[in-house]
């Protein structure tokens, strides 16, 4: 009895082993349930009634271009046959880059598509491994390091919209600390530190690592330091940092600071962020996906078209609805939505990425394994 | 196991040896393999599962990795350097957040426990300090210190400071009344009492909270890493999170246990060195 006893706590390790080694061969630890995804067929594409200018080619990288834009109301709604519902996810809906999509919530814009959106504050990270579970349904951010090797893992996720770009008046980016009594250049920033919100996988790094080549730096030649968004503007103004990628809307508060001075932004026109879908989206929900393309691009054309920020009243609502303070948009310039996604923009995210280490692999992977710009094809009718 | 028989006649108990009475040699022996296949067995069980889960495609390897590939991620990452940098980073930190945080708790448990008026000056702050979130303060010692590693070793002092005080000056308290009045029978003056009393007495319990401190030390310093810097083990976690490089943050997530295991047991063996008189662990527990 004793005996049985002893040896059954001694098989413990002896099943364990035994499993372990039944699971190193049984099977391949590099691939995953997901690794083979492919996305469903997009349907076919029908010209739109208010669109005919509702696409640009994205091999048109001019800053001045003018964004895609439809009517006002267009494309006009095409209800799912039933009603579905979509899990949304976003690290910060407190933000105007994600208005149209909060917009388009407030105003039924969604409801007129028989879809029904849920807009759930999660971290990034979480979300990108939420989204790539299929736990949720679309993630409105950006195409940062995280999903590029998530892809790369083999995991069904593609960046369909864009979100949009910074206005010309914008000053958004690289802000930097006077050196020797006179305004700092991009050049002066070797061998200095560059404190950022966003850490090395962020997509701005594309500009950054841009505009230190363009100036005969590599990305090594700066300390990134990761700081918490509001010890961020303090760290450059008691010169605990030399310089700082700041965002929306804190370089307001810089503009009259002597002795700081902007260097360099995001590239004009071309957007960083935007709509990633999942697999439920890419594959079983795609009609879903079209119908919340269709909403939000309807959404930008109807209340977004240009400067939205000129009429007092619709900064009001668009207070209550974003829940920023109105003085607080009034702020900065109005962002120039756009659902596009540039030509090559994913290649030269990817590039960054590699250079500042935050990508698992080191050659871009082709742009049409993690862009799908057919959603937004379809919505607009875009037949050429 | 003793066996007794009760004789109704007579109300004789006759108790008979066991087998660990009639061979505790073997006994022990039993008794220490079965803890070791237990000790050694369970966590097998558990890793030998979580293979089996990853490998078997019972849950997607790429979002759980197998041991055996966070093993393999670990072991490039120790060949190309890239994991030391974080190790010795956090390493460092704790060791030097840990040093400051025991020496400043066990001056003021020592003090408090010992002199009323002290106690009386200072718990009440200390106290209301006791219950901020450490990390809390992390934005204030980033403000007091700069960027550099002053913050972070801060939080780990601070942190592990408030455990150290509270055990120091509630063993010094609650020595007993016993070993206070054999001592004033030997004759001994103030410092003789604090020396050969009431520190030998309270030096177990003050080792209890350092181990408990330790492990709290590297739970602060990778939530501090994380929201500041560039470089440990939290930063390694919780970027690898966001770029989505999951085996690499498993890496970070075992090393940390590792460490926090290793640091949390040389404390304890320290603490059995120098509290000889102590009983272990394992004699607290057959008791």
């Amino acid at each position: 009895m004793r005996a049985r006893r002893r040896g059954r706590v001694l098989l413990l390790p002896l099943l364990s082993v035994s499993m372990l080694l039944a699971a190193c061969g049984g099977g391949d630890s590099d691939s995953g349930p997901d690794s083979s995804f492919t996305p469903a067929s997009a349907g076919p594409v029908q010209a739109v009634a208010g669109c005919e200018n509702g696409w640009t080619d994205p091999a048109d990288l001019s800053p001045d271009r003018k964004p895609a834009r439809c009517e006002p109301n267009t494309p006009a709604p095409v209800p799912l046959p039933e009603r579905t519902k979509l899990v949304v996810t976003a690290a910060t809906p407190k933000a105007e880059f994600i208005a149209p999509i909060r917009w388009a919530i407030a105003h039924g814009e969604f409801e007129k598509e028989n879809l029904e959106v849920e807009l759930r504050q999660v971290p990034a990270a979480d979300g990108l491994n939420l989204l790539a579970q299929g736990d949720t349904d679309i993630l409105v951010g950006s195409p940062d390091a995280g999903f590029f090797n998530a892809v790369n893992s083999g995991f069904g996720v593609r960046w369909v919209m864009g979100n949009f770009s910074a206005p010309p008046e914008s000053k958004t980016g690289v802000w930097a600390r006077d050196i020797d009594g006179r305004p700092a250049t991009i050049a002066d920033l070797k061998g200095k530190t560059m404190a950022s919100v966003l850490g090395k996988g962020s997509p701005i790094m594309y500009p950054i690592v841009q505009a230190l080549e363009d100036n005969g730096l590599t990305f090594g030649d700066v300390t990134l330091q990761s700081l918490p968004a509001a010890d961020v503007v303090t760290a450059l103004i008691n010169g605990a940092v030399d310089a700082a990628w700041i965002l929306d809307p804190l370089w307001t508060e810089l503009e009259d600071k002597p002795g700081l001075s902007f260097l360099s932004g995001q590239p004009p026109g071309e957007p960083l962020g935007g709509v990633l879908f999942g697999p439920n989206v890419l594959g079983e929900k795609r009609a879903a996906g079209e119908a919340f393309t269709r909403a939000v691009v309807r959404t930008i054309n109807t209340a977004f078209p240009g400067d939205y920020k000129a009429d007092p009243a619709f900064v009001e609502d668009l207070s209550k609805v974003i829940e920023l303070p109105a003085d607080q948009i009034n702020r900065v310039p109005s962002l120039i939505f756009d659902w596009e996604i540039r030509g090559g923009t994913a290649d030269r995210l990817q590039e960054a990425l590699i250079t500042t280490g935050a990508l698992s692999y080191s050659e871009p992977l082709p742009e049409n394994e993690v862009v799908d710009r057919s959603f937004y094809e379809v919505a607009v009718g875009h037949t050429s | 196991m003793a066996r007794t028989r009760l004789f109704a006649a007579e109300q004789v108990l006759v108790r008979e040896p066991g087998r660990a009475e009639r061979n505790p040699v073997g006994a022990a022996r039993r008794r220490a393999v079965m803890e070791i296949s237990l000790a050694a067995g369970v966590p097998l069980v558990l890793l030998g599962l979580w293979q089996a889960a990853s490998g078997l495609g019972w849950i997607d390897s790429r979002l759980y990795p197998s041991p055996t590939d966070i093993v393999a991620t670990g072991a490039d990452m120790l060949a190309d350097g890239t994991l030391w940098g974080d190790i010795w980073h956090t390493t460092a930190r704790v060791l030097a957040g840990f040093a400051i945080g025991t020496a400043a708790g066990i001056l003021f448990g020592l003090a408090m426990g010992s002199v009323r008026l002290i106690q009386v000056a200072l718990e009440p702050t200390l106290d209301a300090l006791y219950v901020v979130p450490k990390l809390a303060l992390l934005p204030i010692f980033l403000t007091m210190f700069g960027l550099g590693e002053g913050p972070k070793i801060a939080l780990v002092a601070v942190t592990v400071f408030f455990f150290v005080w509270i055990s120091t000056m509630s063993a010094i308290i609650g020595v007993e009344e016993g070993y206070r009045e054999a001592g004033r029978c030997f004759g001994a003056n103030r410092w003789q009492m604090f020396r050969h009393v009431l520190v030998p007495a309270a030096l177990p319990q003050m080792f209890v909270a350092m181990r408990v401190a330790a492990g709290v030390a590297f739970l602060v310093i990778i939530a501090a890493e994380f929201i500041v810097g560039e470089n440990g083990l939290g930063y390694l976690i919780f970027q690898s999170r966001a770029l989505f490089i999951n085996d690499q943050m498993f890496v970070g997530i075992v090393v940390v246990a590792i460490e926090g295991v290793v640091f949390a047991e040389l404390v304890r063996l320290i603490g059995r060195r120098v509290t000889r008189w102590a009983p272990s662990d394992h004699d607290r527990a057959r008791a």
